[in-house]
Parts: C-alpha cells; sequence; structure tokens
C-alpha cells in the first residue's frame, strides 16, 4: 500500500516549466540572433583592433596582442550549433521541410567557417552529440576536413533549398528561399577564395561551378541580397547597450584616418565622429576634425598621446570616437540609434570584391574584374548611405549624397589601373574599407593575403606579430584535454602565432 | 479477602512528574479512582517512581512515606487525606524520629540565575529523611535539631551541603554541574535521550547561550560555540546569509553541504532563492534559518555526524541542527511574562586600506569637464592622477561653476569651472557608511495548567544598515502549546509568523550596482559629502549628477532610487499528538510546514548606468514544504537491566518552490515603478518545481544495566525525483555507547569516562527534472518566438548517492568534572555523488549529471572544558571548541571537476586533491630545480611576470583547523565573558586586490608612482637561461599587468584570523532584591561583537563567501562590505 504512493512520482517529475520538443522555426531565430550579436560583439573586441580600424584608448591589452585563451565564438557558437544540429535532424529526412534543413545547413556553415578561422581545427565531424550519440568528448576535425564538410553543405543546401515552404522564425531573409541560396553560394565563394592559396584547384573549380551557372547558383546581385541582421528596439544592435565608458575605448584608428584621408574618402564622416574639441557633434564637414590614434599603445602611452604633439592636447577629447552608427544610447542619449547599424554577415560589396580578386587572378573567367571592383566600391557607398538615412543623421546622408563618387573611384590611387599585384592591392585595401565592422572577416582577409599592411603598434608584445588565431578556451584544456592535445599536436601548437591550414601566404 | 488493591500489580517508570500525574498513570493501568481534596494535597509535587510488578499499595505507601499523606483503599476507591500524626514511616525511623528534637527548615533551592528549581532533592544528611522542592522551588523539612546539614540534589547541578546553623529559613544555589552526566539531549525525530546513552558526537547549546550574541541572524550567533561547526557570512550585512557547514564539505554540490534544520521535529526551509539575473546584480535576501528568534530557543543540539541524523534522511548527511523552543513553563495558573529590549549599534570593522597620494586621473593629470573624457582624463576612474595636497587648484566635479552650478552639472551648464584645491580625502568611503542600528523588542507570555501550557511570543526587530537606505524589519509571531487532553493523549503545536520586510537591501559583488564596486575606482581625492545631492538641478528624476560619467554610478544615488526591496511572509509549526497506548506502547503522529512568500522588487531609476531608461523588476518566491510523519514505539525494561525501544515511522516529505520574474526592461515615466509604465514587452520567466520523498524507517534501542547502549537504525526513502527503477534506496546505522568509568574501576579522578562508535549510510537523490531534456524559452525577437535546447545533458539512469561514515569518541571528565574532554574522529565516504560535470561545448552541452566519484571526508573535533575556578561567590570556565577537517577525492573517474567558478577562480575537484582546492591562473616560475633562479616568477620582455595558461593549485579554501575559545567569569550577580573564533590555514582570493591594484586605490600601488617598477624576476634570454630582470615599467601599467583579472596568485591571501568574537558582561539582580520586586528575574548585558580581527591582509574580513545566484562560494571575496563590529544593550525582564 505504501509503495502505491509512489505510482504518481513520474508525473510529480514531469517539468511542468518547459516542452520537451521544439519545432525549427522556434530555434531558428535564437541562433541567428546570438551568432549575428557574436560576429558583432566580437570582431569589435578584436577584429576591429587587430586590423587597425579602432586603436584602443584605454585597456589596451586586445591592441598589444596581449591576448587570454578565448572563450568565444567557441562557447556561443556550439551553443548555437546545439539548435541547428536538432533542426537539421528534425527535418533531414522530412520531404516538407527541406526549406528548414538548407538552411540549418548554411547556418551551421557560417557558424563553422567563423569558428574554424578563428580557432584553426575545432570539433566538426563529432560535434554536438553530447545527447545524441553521447559522446561528451569530441575529436578536433583538421580545418581541411571541415572545409570540405562545409562547402558539400553548402552545395547540398542550395540543391535542397528549392521547395515552396514558407520558412518561418527567419529574421535574416524574412523567408525568401532565394535569397537564402544566394547566400549559400556567396558564403561558399568566399569560403573557396579562403583556401584558394592551398588548394588552388578546388577554389577554382568551386568557383567554376557557381559562376558558369547563375540560375542553378544564384549569387548576391544587390545590396538587399546581402545577409544582414536588422536589429529591433528589444533587440538593439552590439554596440547600442555598452556604458559609454566602454564604447569610448576604442577609438578610430589612426591607420584608418590615414588611408581614407589619402583617398579622401566620405566614409571617414560614417565610420567616426568629429573629435570633441572640435565642438562639431556628430559631424564635421572638415575631414581635419576626424582624427585617429595609433595602434598598439600601453594603456599610460595611450592615454597620454596626443595627436598634435602638443603636451596640453591630450586624451580623448582630441581623438575621434567611433561613428554615430555604432555608438551606444549612454554615449548619445539624443542621436544613438539602436536600430540602423545592422549586423553585416556578408554583403554584396564584399562577394564584389570577391569576384574582383578571382577574376584578377583567373580563377574565374565569367565577367570583368574592374566591374566587379567598382561595384564593390559602389554599394558600401550606397549602403552606408542608406544606413545613415535609416539612423535620421540628415548632415552625414546630405554630404555622402553630395559626394562625388565618380570622381573618387577615377582617383589614380582608386582607380583599377596598374599591374595586376597593384590591382590586387587596390581590391584588398578597398575590400578592408568596405569590410569595416564585419567581424572577422577583414582579418581573416589579411591573414591570407597580408594585405593591407598592418603594423603592430610600439608596444606590442607577442613578439611584435598580428595573433593569426586565437587560443583555445581554457575550458577545453579541463573537458576534453587528450583530443585538445592531439589537435595542438597536429597544428603545431596553441599559439597566437601558429598559422591556420590555409593561412600560406608569406605575411606576417 | 484480598481487595483489588491487594492484588492488582503494576509496572511503571515515570521521573520527575507531579504526584498528579504518577495518581493518573494508576488510574489509567488499573480500575481504580483517587478521591482527594487539591487544597489537602500537594498534588504537583514532584516525585520519581520506579517499579516493575509491584502492587499499587506498595508504591503508595513508598511515594506517600514523606509527604504525611495517609490514604484509605475503599474497594476500587482510593482517599487521600492528610496525615494526623507525624509523618508516617517505617518502625525503624520512626524510633529516630521519637529521639529527634524536631527543627523545621524551611527554604527555597535556586540555580545560579536565581531562579527556582523546582523537584530538587533535600535530605538531611545522614539519614533518609528528606523531602522535594515545590514548584517555587521551596521545602519544608524537619530535621533533626539546628545543626542538622542538608543536601541538596538535582539532576544536573552540583550537589551541595548545607549547614542548618539553627536558620529556620535558608536558601541554597545550586551551581550547575559541568559534568551533565544526566543531561538529556533531544535528538532525530525529537526524541529525547539521555545524552550518555548517545553512540555519536553531538553538542548542545541552551537558548542564553544562543541569544547572548544577539545576532540578526541566529547562525551568526552560534558561530565557534561548537566544535565542526563552520558558520561564514555573506559580505552583506543587514540578516545577510551565513554558510554553515559541520565538518567541512563532503558534497560535490557546493550548495549541498547545509546541515538539516529542525524546529520542534519538523524540517524548516534553510534555502537561499538567489536573485541575480536580467542584469541586476545580486542582493542577498538571507538563508531561511536566520529568521528564527533567539530568543524564543530554548536549546539547540548539533547532530554532527550521518550517524545522529540517520533517521532525517539525505538532507541530514551533513548533520542536523535541532533546536526546541521553549514551552510554557510556570507555576500552576501563573502567568509568566517576561520582557526582552535590546538595542545594538553597527560600525565599520575594516575597509581596504587606501592610498591617499594620488588622486584620479592618469599620469599625473587630472581635470574635470564632463567626468566622459572631454577633460583630462577625466574619463578615468582610476587613481594614477596628480598627487594630492600639494597646493594644485584643479577643476572637479564638485568645483562651482560660474554660475553657481556645479562642475558635475554639464548637462544643464557649460559655464566654466573654477579649480578648488586638490586635497586627499582619507575617509571619503567611511563617510557614506552610517552607523547601524538595531532594535529588538520582544515579550512573551506563558502560562502552565492542568490542561497544558501555552507560552506566545512576539519579537519585532528594527534594523538600520550601515549601507545609506537600507533595512530590515521583522516581527515574529510564536505560539507554543502543550495540551493534555486526558491521561494518555497530549497535544503540541508549535506555530511561528514571521513577517520580513526590507525597503532595500545593498546590491553584491562586481558592478555599477554595488557600493564597494564604486568605491574600488573611486577617485581617492574625491569629497563624498559632495555627492549627497544627487541628481542634476532641473533634472531630478531623469539624470544623476555624479563625478564620471563613464562608468558609474553616483553612491547615493545608488542606494536612495535603486532599490531592492523585500516583503516576506513565512509561517512554520507543526502540530503533534501523542498517545500513551499503554505501558509499553506509544503513538505519535506529527505534520509539520513550512512556507512562505517572499515578494522582491528592484527598481531602477533613469540614468542608472547599466538601466538609463530605468527599470522595475519583480521576483515573486512561493516556497512551500510539509512532512507528516509518524512514530510507534515499544519500551520494556526487562530484569531491571535491560532496556528495549523498538520504534518504526514513516515520513512523507513534499516540497514545491513557484518562482516567477517579472521585469518591466525601461521604463516610459521616471519614478513610477508599475508594469503599467513599461516601455517594453514585459519579459516573464518562471520556474515551479516540485519533489516528493515517502520514507520508512525504523530503530531499536538497547540499554543494559545503564552502562551499555547500542542502537539500529534503518531507512528507505523513496524519491520522486529518481528513475522509477532506481527511485528506492534503503540505508542502515548502527551506534554504541559504553560507559567505561562505570564498568571498570578507574583512578579516583576519573569522575566519568565513555567510548561510542557509530557506523551510518545515508542516501541521497536530486532535484527535480534532471532525467530528461527540454527546451527553455528566451527574448523573442519581434513577432518570433524563441526557444533554446537546455544545455545540460540529462540522465535517465540516475542513481541514490551514498554517503557511508563511522567514527569513533570519547567523553572523558576528570577531578570532579573540572576538565572534561570529548573527542571523535570521524571518516566517511560520499560514493556515486549526482553532479553536472562541465563537458566540452563542442558535445552541444555545457554539463551533463552523472553519478561519479568518491569524497573521502574525515577529521577530528574536540572540545576540552575547564574549570579553572570553582567557588561560592566566583567561578571560571574555559571550553576550547577544535575542529580539522580533511575532504579528499578518492575516485573521479579522470576528471577534473568544477564544482563553482567565479573571477577565473575556480573551486575544481581532482582526484587526490581536495574538494574545496582553489585553481586559477598564477606566475609563470622557473620550474628548473637546478636553477639558482629555482622557484622566480619569469618575466616576459616589457619586464611583466608572465602568467600561466593553465589552472595552477592555489590553495584550499578550507582551513587546516579552527578553534574557539571562550571564557566566562561569574562574580556573584556579575558575569563576564569573551570568546576568540580562530581559524587556521585556507586561503581566500580578493577582488578587491585585483581591482584595487590596477586602479591605484590601494595603499600598496604607491611603490613606483614617480620611479617605476622593476619587477622581481628573472628573463629568459634564450631556453632555460635566466638574468635577473632590470625592466623598469611605469607603476600603472605594472600594476594593471601584475594584476590582471584571471591571474589568481597576485590576488591570493591567506585566509587565517582571529577574532575577539564576543564580549559580553552581565549583571543580573540578586534573589534578595528580586524578592522585593514584582519580578523574577532582571538581567542587564553589554555584548561586543566582531571588536577585533588580527589577520594577514589589510583590506578586507577574510571571513566571506561571495553570494551568486543563490550560490554562497567560499574561498572568493568578491567586493565584499565591510565587517562590522557591534554593541548591544541589552535588558531582561522576567515577572
Amino acid at each position: 500500500a505504501f509503495m502505491g504512493c509512489t505510482e504518481d512520482f513520474e508525473e510529480i517529475n514531469q517539468n511542468p516549466n518547459f516542452p520537451e520538443q521544439a519545432s525549427s522555426e522556434l530555434l531558428l531565430p535564437g541562433v541567428l540572433r546570438q551568432m549575428a550579436y557574436n560576429w558583432g560583439d566580437q570582431g569589435w573586441e578584436e577584429g576591429f583592433t587587430v586590423v587597425q580600424y579602432g586603436a584602443r584608448l584605454q585597456f589596451t591589452s586586445g591592441d598589444i596582442y596581449q591576448w587570454s585563451p578565448t572563450s568565444n565564438p567557441y562557447n556561443d557558437a556550439y551553443d548555437g550549433l546545439r539548435d541547428i544540429e536538432n533542426i537539421i535532424r528534425d527535418t533531414k529526412e522530412n520531404a516538407d521541410r527541406q526549406n528548414y534543413y538548407g538552411v540549418g545547413l548554411i547556418v551551421k556553415s557560417w557558424i563553422y567557417s567563423y569558428l574554424t578561422d578563428a580557432y584553426g581545427d575545432v570539433p566538426y565531424t563529432d560535434a554536438v552529440k553530447g545527447i545524441s550519440d553521447d559522446n561528451i568528448t569530441p575529436e578536433f576535425t583538421p580545418q581541411q576536413e571541415i572545409y570540405d564538410g562545409l562547402l558539400a553543405d553548402l552545395k547540398t543546401a542550395n540543391a535542397v533549398l528549392t521547395g515552396t515552404q514558407n520558412i518561418s522564425g527567419d529574421i535574416l531573409y524574412g523567408g525568401d528561399v532565394l535569397k537564402w541560396r544566394k547566400f549559400a553560394n556567396s558564403l561558399r565563394l568566399r569560403l573557396l577564395m579562403r583556401i584558394s592559396d592551398v588548394d588552388q584547384s578546388k577554389a577554382t573549380a568551386g568557383m567554376a561551378e557557381i559562376m558558369g551557372d547563375p540560375t542553378t547558383y544564384p549569387i548576391f546581385e544587390s545590396n538587399a541580397d546581402a545577409a544582414l541582421l536588422q536589429w529591433n528596439s528589444d533587440n538593439p544592435q552590439p554596440k547600442y547597450n555598452t556604458r559609454s565608458g566602454s564604447f569610448d575605448e576604442v577609438r578610430l584608428s589612426l591607420t584608418l584616418e590615414t588611408r581614407l584621408k589619402d583617398l579622401n574618402d566620405r566614409r571617414l564622416i560614417v565610420y567616426a565622429q568629429p573629435t570633441s574639441n572640435s565642438g562639431k557633434g556628430i559631424y564635421s564637414d572638415n575631414l581635419d576634425d576626424y582624427v585617429g590614434m595609433p595602434n598598439g599603445l600601453d594603456d599610460e602611452a595611450a592615454l597620454g598621446y596626443s595627436p598634435t604633439g602638443n603636451p596640453n592636447e591630450v586624451g580623448s577629447n582630441f581623438i575621434s570616437r567611433i561613428g554615430i552608427l555604432l555608438a551606444c544610447r549612454a554615449c548619445n542619449v539624443e542621436l544613438a540609434s539602436p536600430t540602423a547599424s545592422q549586423t553585416i554577415i556578408m554583403d554584396y560589396s564584399e562577394l564584389q570584391f570577391i569576384l574582383a580578386e578571382a577574376r584578377e587572378r583567373n580563377f574565374i573567367t565569367v565577367g570583368d574584374a574592374a566591374t566587379y571592383y567598382e561595384n564593390g566600391i559602389r554599394a558600401s557607398f550606397s549602403y552606408y548611405l542608406d544606413r545613415i538615412v535609416a539612423g535620421g543623421w540628415n548632415e552625414i546622408a546630405a554630404d555622402l549624397q553630395a559626394f562625388d563618387l565618380d570622381a573618387y573611384i577615377a582617383q589614380t590611387a582608386v582607380a583599377y589601373t596598374g599591374t595586376s599585384p597593384e590591382k590586387l592591392e587596390k581590391v584588398a585595401l578597398q575590400k578592408w574599407i568596405a569590410l569595416f565592422y564585419t567581424g572577422f572577416e577583414a582579418w581573416s582577409d589579411w591573414r591570407r593575403t597580408g594585405m593591407p599592411e598592418v603594423i603592430p603598434g610600439p608596444d606590442a608584445v607577442n613578439d611584435k606579430k598580428v595573433p593569426v588565431r586565437f587560443q583555445y578556451p581554457n575550458s577545453v584544456k579541463s573537458t576534453n584535454n587528450a583530443n585538445y592535445q592531439q589537435a595542438v599536436t597536429r597544428m603545431g601548437g596553441d599559439d597566437l602565432n601558429t598559422r591556420l591550414w590555409w593561412d600560406v601566404a608569406s605575411n606576417n | 479477602n484480598e481487595t483489588y488493591g491487594q492484588k492488582t500489580k503494576i509496572t511503571l517508570n515515570l521521573e520527575n512528574v507531579s504526584i498528579e500525574n504518577v495518581l493518573n498513570k494508576i488510574e489509567s493501568l488499573t480500575e481504580f479512582k483517587f478521591m482527594y481534596n487539591d487544597k489537602e494535597v500537594d498534588y504537583k509535587k514532584i516525585v520519581s517512581v520506579s517499579a516493575d510488578k509491584e502492587l499499587v499499595t506498595t508504591i503508595l505507601d513508598r511515594i506517600f512515606s514523606e509527604m504525611r499523606i495517609a490514604y484509605e483503599v475503599l474497594d476500587k476507591q482510593i482517599v487521600l487525606k492528610p496525615e494526623k500524626n507525624i509523618p508516617s514511616q517505617t518502625k525503624e525511623q520512626e524510633k529516630k524520629v521519637e529521639v529527634f528534637q524536631p527543627f523545621k527548615v524551611s527554604g527555597t533551592i535556586l540555580d545560579s540565575d536565581g531562579s527556582p528549581l523546582p523537584g530538587a532533592n533535600v535530605l538531611e544528611k545522614g539519614t533518609t529523611n528528606g523531602t522535594q522542592s515545590d514548584f517555587d522551588g521551596n521545602f519544608i523539612l524537619d530535621v533533626n535539631g539546628p545543626n542538622a546539614v542538608l543536601v541538596v540534589s538535582y539532576i544536573g547541578f552540583t550537589t551541595t551541603e548545607m549547614a542548618v546553623n539553627g536558620q529556620t529559613n535558608v536558601s541554597v544555589t545550586l551551581e550547575e554541574s559541568a559534568t551533565g552526566l544526566s543531561e538529556v539531549v533531544v535528538t532525530a525525530l525529537g526524541i529525547k535521550r539521555e545524552k550518555k546513552s548517545l553512540g555519536y558526537a553531538s553538542q548542545e547549546l541552551d537558548g542564553e547561550q544562543v541569544s547572548a550574541a544577539r545576532e540578526p541572524n541566529l547562525l551568526n550567533g552560534i558561530s565557534g560555540k561548537v566544535a565542526g561547526l563552520q558558520i561564514t557570512n555573506s559580505p552583506s550585512g543587514l540578516g545577510g546569509s551565513a554558510r554553515v557547514s559541520i565538518r567541512g564539505d563532503a558534497s560535490l554540490n557546493i550548495n549541498g553541504n547545509s546541515p538539516l534544520f529542525i524546529v520542534d521535529g519538523t524540517p524548516i526551509s534553510n534555502e537561499i532563492v538567489g536573485s541575480s539575473g536580467s542584469g541586476t546584480q545580486d542582493v542577498d535576501y538571507g538563508n531561511g534559518a536566520s529568521e528564527i528568534n533567539p530568543e524564543n530557543i530554548e536549546s539547540i543540539n548539533v547532530l554532527k555526524g550521518p550517524a545522529a541524523a540517520a533517521l532525517y534522511g539525505a538532507r541530514a548527511a551533513n548533520g542536523a541542527i535541532i533546536i526546541t523552543t521553549k514551552k510554557g513553563n510556570t507555576k500552576k495558573g501563573q502567568l509568566g511574562v517576561s520582557i526582552n529590549s535590546g538595542i545594538t549599534m553597527e560600525n565599520v570593522l575594516l575597509l581596504p586600506d587606501w592610498q591617499n597620494e594620488y588622486g584620479q586621473g592618469n599620469n599625473q593629470q587630472f581635470a574635470f569637464v564632463d567626468g566622459s573624457g572631454s577633460g583630462i582624463a577625466d574619463g578615468v576612474d582610476e587613481s594614477w592622477g596628480p598627487r594630492l595636497d600639494t597646493g594644485l587648484m584643479i577643476p572637479q566635479f564638485d568645483s562651482p561653476r560660474e554660475d553657481g552650478t556645479r562642475g558635475g552639472d554639464y548637462l544643464v551648464s557649460n559655464s566654466p569651472i573654477i579649480p578648488t584645491p586638490w586635497v586627499s580625502n582619507p575617509d571619503n568611503t567611511l563617510d557614506f557608511f552610517n552607523t547601524g542600528y538595531t532594535k529588538t523588542n520582544s515579550i512573551a507570555i506563558s502560562k502552565s495548567g492542568d490542561l497544558g501550557n501555552i507560552r506566545f511570543s512576539y519579537q519585532n526587530l528594527d534594523q538600520e544598515g550601515i549601507v545609506p537606505n537600507t533595512d530590515l524589519r521583522r516581527n515574529t509571531f510564536n505560539l507554543n502549546t502543550g495540551l493534555n487532553l486526558t491521561d494518555k493523549l497530549t497535544i503540541n503545536t508549535n506555530v511561528n509568523y514571521i513577517k520580513s520586510d526590507s525597503d532595500n537591501r545593498p546590491s553584491l559583488s562586481y558592478g555599477t550596482e554595488s557600493i564597494m564596486y564604486l568605491f574600488i575606482w573611486y577617485g581617492r581625492q574625491l569629497n563624498t559629502n559632495s555627492m549627497r545631492d544627487y541628481w542634476m538641478p532641473g533634472r531630478e528624476n531623469l539624470q544623476q549628477f555624479n563625478y564620471n560619467y563613464n562608468y558609474h554610478d553616483n553612491p547615493f544615488f545608488n542606494v536612495y532610487e535603486n532599490t531592492n526591496s523585500q516583503n516576506k511572509d513565512r509561517v512554520y509549526g507543526n502540530i503533534s499528538a501523542n498517545y500513551t497506548i499503554n505501558d509499553n506502547w506509544s503513538l505519535m503522529v506529527r505534520t509539520g510546514r513550512d512556507f512562505y512568500r517572499d515578494l522582491r522588487t528592484k527598481k531602477r531609476a533613469f540614468s542608472t548606468q547599466r538601466f538609463p531608461l530605468g527599470y522595475y523588476r519583480e521576483d515573486n518566491v512561493f516556497f512551500e514544504e510539509s512532512n507528516t510523519d509518524f512514530l510507534l514505539s515499544y519500551d520494556k525494561t526487562f530484569n531491571e537491566k535491560w532496556n528495549v525501544n523498538i520504534s518504526g515511522g514513516g515520513n512523507q516529505f513534499r516540497q514545491k518552490q513557484e518562482y516567477t520574474q517579472t521585469v518591466a526592461p525601461q521604463l516610459i515615466n521616471p519614478g513610477v515603478y508599475s508594469f503599467n509604465n513599461t516601455r517594453r514587452p514585459l519579459e516573464v520567466y518562471t520556474n515551479n518545481e516540485q519533489k516528493r520523498i515517502n520514507s520508512l524507517y525504523g530503530f531499536a534501542r538497547f540499554a543494559y544495566d545503564n552502562l551499555l547502549f547500542l542502537d539500529v537504525t534503518g531507512r528507505n526513502d523513496w524519491s520522486s525525483t529518481l528513475p522509477t527503477d532506481n527511485n528506492s534506496y534503503f540505508y542502515p546505522s548502527v551506534t554504541l555507547s559504553a560507559i567505561a568509568s562505570d564498568m571498570f574501576k578507574m583512578p579516583e579522578f576519573v569522575s566519568f569516562a565513555k567510548l561510542r562508535a557509530a557506523y551510518a549510510e545515508v542516501g541521497n537523490d536530486t532535484d527535480p527534472y534532471k532525467l530528461s531534456s527540454f527546451f527553455t524559452n528566451e527574448t523573442p525577437f519581434g513577432d518570433n518566438p524563441i526557444l533554446t535546447e537546455s544545455s545540460l545533458i540529462p540522465n535517465a539512469d540516475l542513481k541514490p548517492e551514498i554517503t557511508s561514515s563511522y567514527e569513533i569518541g570519547a567523553d572523558i571528565r576528570l577531578f570532579q568534572s573540572r576538565l572534561n574532554l570529548d573527542a571523535t574522529y570521524y571518516d566517511g565516504r560520499t560514493k556515486n555523488q549526482i553532479i553536472p560535470i562541465s563537458t566540452d561545448i563542442s558535445s552541444g552541452y555545457t554539463s551533463k549529471l552523472i553519478n561519479a566519484g568518491e569524497v573521502r571526508n574525515y577529521g577530528f573535533e574536540a572540545m576540552l572544558n575547564v574549570v579553572p575556578v570553582r567557588t561560592e561567590n566566583f567561578s571560571w570556565n574555559t571550553m576550547f571548541n577544535y575542529s580539522r577537517n580533511r575532504s579528499e577525492v578518492t575516485d573521479l573517474g579522470g576528471i577534473d571537476y568544477t564544482l563553482t567558478e567565479r573571477n577565473s577562480v575556480f573551486i575544481q575537484a581532482r582526484e587526490g586533491g581536495s574538494i574545496s582546492a582553489i585553481y586559477g591562473r598564477g606566475f609563470q616560475r622557473v620550474e628548473d630545480e637546478n636553477s639558482e633562479y629555482y622557484g622566480q616568477m619569469i618575466v616576459n620582455n616589457s619586464g611583466i611576470p608572465i602568467r600561466t595558461d593553465d589552472l595552477v593549485y592555489q590553495g584550499d579554501y578550507a582551513p587546516d583547523y579552527t578553534l574557539g575559545i571562550l571564557n566566562s567569569f561569574k562574580y556573584k550577580s556579575l558575569d563576564f565573558g569573551f570568546m576568540f573564533d580562530i581559524r587556521q590555514g585556507g586561503i581566500v582570493v580578493s577582488r578587491t586586490k585585483t581591482i584595487g591594484s590596477t586602479s591605484g586605490q590601494l595603499k600598496e600601488t604607491l611603490e613606483g608612482r614617480e620611479t617605476g617598477i622593476v619587477a622581481e624576476g628573472v628573463l629568459e634570454t634564450s631556453p632555460g637561461v635566466y638574468t635577473p630582470n632590470t625592466i623598469n615599467v611605469d607603476v600603472r601599467t605594472f600594476n594593471n599587468r601584475y594584476y590582471e583579472r584571471d591571474n589568481v596568485e597576485a590576488a591570493k591571501y591567506d585566509a587565517s584570523y582571529t577574532k575577539l568574537r564576543e564580549v559580553t558582561l552581565g549583571y543580573s539582580l540578586s534573589k534578595k532584591i528580586i524578592d522585593k520586586l514584582p519580578i523574577s528575574k532582571a538581567r542587564l548585558s553589554l555584548t561586543g561583537r566582531n571588536l577585533a580581527l588580527w589577520t594577514d591582509n589589510p583590506h578586507f574580513d577574510p571571513e566571506t563567501v561571495s553570494v551568486a545566484g543563490g550560490t554562497l562560494q567560499p574561498g572568493i571575496e568578491n567586493m565584499s562590505y565591510p565587517s562590522t563590529k557591534t554593541y548591544t544593550l541589552n535588558l531582561q525582564i522576567d515577572f
């Protein structure tokens, strides 16, 4: 009789708070939000300074390459991949849900490419099988194999994304299947270009396949196709909620200032604000009011830096903040916007620069390098004009609208002229300018091409070398040590200077 | 022709009961009815009766032999009346009486506090002539002449002789005997046992010892007073939580080491429900047991090991704290009233040791423009600025502008700031704190009579913390009743209602909401008084005024506008019925409940750093636990020497928790804290849990000749949280106690010697809903609802945990019990612990629930009690409580298990290590033992010591040993006591140290201010080749790099301390004065707590834990509030 009292125990132990099942459309938006946020936020923390868009005025350890083992994007990526694998598992064999399957594969590919380009070898083949295969210590997969998998998955995604069923929970493309396919193929081109130095035949074959059959393999055709996360007021852009002090620790880099001013590039008024000392607020028509600072100063030197050399003109008052587009609410209560800044996962201009480079290096035979190049520049200007208009910053918008882009493109330093290496250098420079605040993409490109040049700051540590990867998170050493050790041995060390598989160019 | 009475034999075994009770008992066992006039017969007189199958008349003869009561048996009626003649005695005595010169002595017997002792034995020395004191401690005895000597004895007191010397009225004061040989203590399930029969370690505190501390948190008041009981305070003051563990930590669940709290037989909650998340920081709302009113406590018995607590099941695997509350206990029909009133003043004991030579800024420069970086280093919140007190004039946040506004009012004025003197403010953090006050007033009313007893008490506690605008109010109502419905059936109830509320409790841990965070970055020149007016003029409720707008909140704005309130109603209590079926059988049924509702709100004003558009949040916590149990007992004595008691019982445990958090993430209008005023969709989170455990248990006690005691118990639990196949588990215990001093001949100086041994197992279950995976919801993205799979890998095959342990101990009392030692060695193993091991998130999950490991927990504890002096007027008593515990991970399947991690400080269990081990990154050192630089730090090319990448063992948070030393002195009506609490060994890792160094606030950052620093250490010029470091680094860079936030080694301190924990001076009115007043007791006491602290680090009290989401994490200091010293003046009057 007493045992009878335990009969309802199973019922008592049913979790009343949460469901045990979730369909794909409920899982997808969370992953997109989290990873886009991470891509923006992490890009700000390291990517932004390592390629010298921004320089650190305070807490400069990142800028002088004093990096600790980095737990992100590792943690967020696999946290998102858990739900992506749930989507893939639930939809792969379901003919009616192939669109979710395809989208799952694309998101998975993007996340893994982000992850492996940050660390190198990461768990892939055995990953995210903690419950399904009872595997809590997945092996690390060599980066080459990961790339093989990603490229194959993107191809599969393009193939399965043919259905007409609607995709719900799609906060990237609002359920537009064609745009997902364009993203899949454009991303595939990004990854093919990435491996082009280490496996050129594979890269060119893949590029040829895509470019040779635009019907089967549609790619981005305009800014409207770009993979951009549009934030909303409940989910504002990643920098919006930071404290003003944290935002202001990162300032306009002297490198970006110099390169843009050399070209008379008006994107400077988007990427930065006039100095406080100029008293011009968020916009000045005079580029002299936009002043950067050198990268790689230690804290003392950074806070004591004077752009003019005048010891009475030191400090944040004399150095430009990053542009109002990215600014935090507390930085400018009246003018900051939670939504004008989108997080760029991959945009049209980047694709055009990839194609320009591919055409210039004869990886592809379709199209004209100069056209791709020019498209890329125009797309970038046009994109930032749109965002500035969206933010309601009319003076900046008017200035950009009035800017003579044709003249800009025609000037020698920009015009697609010169030797092939010179052209590639121009592509790299314009791509770098356009990739402002696009996560780690500029860093990856620099690692691959060495262009444009990154000169470590005077106080840089790490043997004065620009880091070429992240160190694995400390937690891996305690939770998956044998596999970690194996990967480290294979890669030749868990070091900031350990090159990734595709990073074979003789830079750095 | 035998009457009924002459052939009726009964067995009786009653100790210290009233005549009335004895008669009732006889009535219940026979068909006799007693008749008497209660004015003639002292039916309240206390007697003890022991009879084994004896005639009722024989028993009555014995009882009434000393009472001048005659009885007459009329069939089944027995009539009692006073004797006309001299007491009825044996013939032999009658002869003696004849030769006596009767001399009537009356008197009173009192304890050392002046309270009457009822039922004390008074014997004329050398005779069998004696009596007992009545309820008022009074007695009357006819003795053999004026020179007779009285021998007065009472259980638990030292037997005292007193010469009559012709006095007709005497007063005898008995000293409590240190031996406590016949001490009766309350053990598991509320069963009273003679202490000497126990086979395991326990330690008692009486109510006086508990309430003497006058601490709002009961637990803090018993710290140091029990060997092996370790209490660690949370750093929050104000009725904050305390972490309790007995015999160290044995569970790999860092929250799983609390003992079980039992009040009058029923468990009560000692939960800590956390309150962080949603962007706000932790607030400590106190632990459940802290709310018990110490003044209602009759006694506390600490059962230290699993053996003691085996009958309570899993939650008592870490011991149990058994609290017995006061019952109505007065003269028959008379009203007892006790009034207590106390006031406590509280002051800061220790603040960080700040430097006062350099102010805010960088590179010795500073000038305020807008506190956001527009001035010279005015966005910098560190103290690397210009030298103070050198006559410098600098524009500052509190310098006036030409238009009369302040420098910091930069949003409402841009009129020029007039520079003011740049001077130090050494006490600028101390200036912020107030003197805290705690007022406690209580009254207890009690009465007892034929029907039973009743006690009602009310206590009001009103506390203002040292942090401005923080407070706590607590009203406690308690009603205790015992009803003798029939002589066989008694019903006891205990009901407590506690209403706690606070307008604001301080925010904790690292971040702008915490005051200590603000202070660790607080420019050393800042004048705190300039912060008091914390709004910008004309922008009240919209924009705070501060010295820095980049990172910080104004501390006064923080405590007055950003409040964390609490409103808690709690009811706990039980009702039990005891039914004596017959002489051998009895039945107890009981049901108890503890439930509370706790409403917490968090308000955040506009312009708060973390919440520029304000914020409002309500947390609604509901908790309910009920325990219903029964116990059927059989008790019998055989052949006078053997006593057997066998009992069986069962318990049903139900626990339910409901938690709802509702957040308005931004507000429309400032200052309106209502969900109607939300600017964004409300965010709601709900978590409800329930759990049930059914248990059956039995135990048997065998006692032989009062010198050998064997106890056996067994318990089986069925838990709802475990898989159906594994949810039933059984565990036994066995204990043995032997009174060696009664078994063997011992030297004269041995007063008492007891040996004991125990073995016990205890099973444990887990939390609800750990068997299957689920999906949690997140904030929607626009119209898209979002779910995500939980990152914990559940386990459908969990097994119960099992702790098995043994202990051996001895209780030895020497020299008339003036030297008493009670020592225990224990050794336990906990297997199959249910732990969430961390997994590589590349598995998709961050943790997996497994059964793993074996932890060995062993140690030694001893109590030594010495009475160096004991005279009639003066006594000195010293007590030492010592304990030493080790918790060793003997098996963990090769895993390094992180129990908790905070600020890169890992509390990690590794095989062969301890479960309280702290790991973290440290400095790289020369590892080559042959190098002359072996052990030195290695610095990099910039002259900065290099950090390790790996987690390195840094030390252990558990102490090597703890020692409490209590001294009490008594001189006539005065008493004085003091107590030291000593903790030796262990480390604490300090965030105050890390941050205060990087921010240039702490005193040691003065080193090298002008000259720079050359770190001690060596450079590695080529692999394995070292040369001493000569690189000079500027002071700010050095401090920032040396104290990296994840460098644990740089921030660790020895956690040893010695505290003057308690000093008490008391004065009780003497009996002579009391007699002239309408009162029965009056005592005035002055108590000081935590008056002095001796420890290695100059910055904080090492007796601290950090608080994170309901977990009290030992070994980690995280911006703890200063601990406090308190002084209490208390007056107690009993009527």
